[in-house]
């Protein structure tokens, strides 16, 4: 017997090579849980057609089912649950649901917009020792956050949750969906997170709703804000291209995670939403290893995915192919909004001397 | 109570799985992971509050063909070092769905 010890140095790195045996393995590590689709903001940008908060809805998983579940993604040896929504501080047993989560040793997240957290809440959230609390920030001030949730007031609210959170240690991220209202706020909303002690992510991908609906489209950056946005954030330091290899994946779909939705329907991700099951209808562990869905989805590699294989951009690109399938039709074809970001993406990287020679 | 009829336990603010034989822990005090060897993965499975320290020294005594007496001082060394980190409690009761 070797002596008994905790590896402190490399334990990140330890923790990768998990993390890709259980990719070779098709072994359940993350779970991201809409637990519902009530909220109480309105984002013009929103790709799910979210409910009001109070709306009755009879189809929402119950608490004794959320425990069930939870006791089955246990058994399968998930390690973290990320809840989302909606919203999840709308929903009433949320805090139950999440101790739950916690008794049976998993790590959680949250992604909230914060606007319900007082000091009793955050206190609540922070006794859940969360991994990461997320918030989502529309802008760097009050006009340009509330135009786009739609609810006056919400930026002080969030900005609130977040100074609550950090007061009681709780690691927070500021998200921030950038869009044609709030793209020249990037430095200002970076810098507010800073001044709170939280880290800061953009996201400049604007995607339909997921019934189709393509209104959110009208908020993407034009080529010019987008290339401008690039130039300022993207150099050598800050983007490596994609390596071009055939077994190059665009992302971890089908392999280590899996989406549930709030009436119990389990999705590959939250970006493709492929259906594989419900946990009304079968056990998690049956839809995890038996449903076909998993092993075609991993199987989304360069070399099975032709027209990318052959795209002059492939190392500038970073499709998601649920993006693919909802906007341009085909889950294996061009996703056209990744298209556009990688040309303009390149664009400014040529532009800071950075090329696909001098890295390949 | 002699420390080695305690039953350790899961802390209730750290989250933690074995994966392929590998325990991977998140700490809830500082959000650190950390990874235990196979040994250290085997003692974590083994502090499920069912299984004293003693129990654990004489399952591993059997797996790993080593000395009772070494077995259960290095279980009771490590079991203590996850103590101090909050990854497990000890308790003088067996713990019911722990």
């Amino acid at each position: 017997m070797t002596e008994p010890c905790v590896v402190t140095n490399e334990a990140t790195d330890r923790y990768q090579a998990i993390l890709l045996k259980s990719q070779n393995q098709h072994r359940l590590v993350g779970v991201h849980w809409e637990l519902t689709y009530r909220c109480n903001e309105k984002c013009t940008h929103c790709y799910l057609d979210v409910l009001a908060p109070g709306a009755k809805i009879p189809g929402e998983l119950t608490l004794e089912e959320a425990k069930r579940v939870i006791d089955e993604l246990a058994e399968l040896g998930a390690l973290t649950i990320t809840f989302s929504g909606g919203e999840v501080l709308v929903h009433k047993d949320f805090f139950e649901i999440a101790a739950y989560a916690r008794k049976r040793g998993f790590a959680i997240r949250l992604f909230t917009n914060g606007i319900l957290i007082k000091p009793e809440v955050a206190d609540k959230i922070a006794a859940l020792r969360p991994v990461m609390v997320e918030l989502s920030l529309y802008g760097a001030d009050a006009e340009t956050h509330d135009q786009i949730t739609q609810v006056p007031g919400s930026f002080h609210l969030t900005v609130r949750a977040a100074r609550l959170l950090r007061e009681r240690g709780v690691k927070v991220t500021l998200k921030a969906p950038i869009m044609r209202e709030n793209w020249q706020q990037m430095e200002a909303m970076r810098a507010l997170a800073a001044e709170i002690g939280a880290g800061f992510q953009y996201d400049i991908t604007i995607v339909p709703k997921h019934t189709g609906d393509r209104a959110p489209l009208k908020h993407r950056l034009t080529d010019n804000e987008m290339l401008e946005v690039f130039r300022r954030e993207l150099g050598p330091d800050s983007w490596h291209l994609l390596p071009y290899r055939e077994d190059y994946r665009f992302c971890g779909i089908g392999l280590t995670s899996l989406t549930i939705g709030p009436y119990g329907e389990v999705f590959s991700c939250v970006g493709a939403r492929v259906s594989a099951g419900n946990v009304r209808e079968q056990p998690l562990a049956a839809i995890w290893r038996e449903n076909p869905i998993w092993q075609e989805l991993s199987s989304l590699t360069l070399g099975n995915l032709p027209v990318c294989a052959r795209c002059e951009l492939r190392q500038y690109c970073v499709r998601c192919h649920g993006n693919a399938a909802f906007e341009d039709g085909d889950m294996l074809g061009c996703s056209s909004v990744a298209y556009r970001e990688a040309r303009l993406r390149r664009q400014a990287l040529l532009e800071k001397g950075v090329n696909s020679w001098s890295n390949r | 109570m002699q420390a080695y009829n305690l039953y350790p336990a899961p802390h209730p603010q750290t989250a933690g799985r074995v994966i392929d034989g590998e325990a991977v822990l998140l700490l809830a005090e500082t959000n650190e992971i950390q990874v235990l060897n196979p040994v250290g993965s085997r003692i974590f499975e083994l502090a499920d509050g069912q299984h004293t320290l003693a129990e654990i020294a004489s399952i591993l005594t059997e797996e790993y063909n080593v000395d009772f007496h070494q077995a259960l001082a290095d279980v009771s060394e490590f079991v203590q070092q996850l103590v101090d980190s909050q990854v497990l409690v000890l308790y003088d009761q067996p713990r019911t769905g722990a």
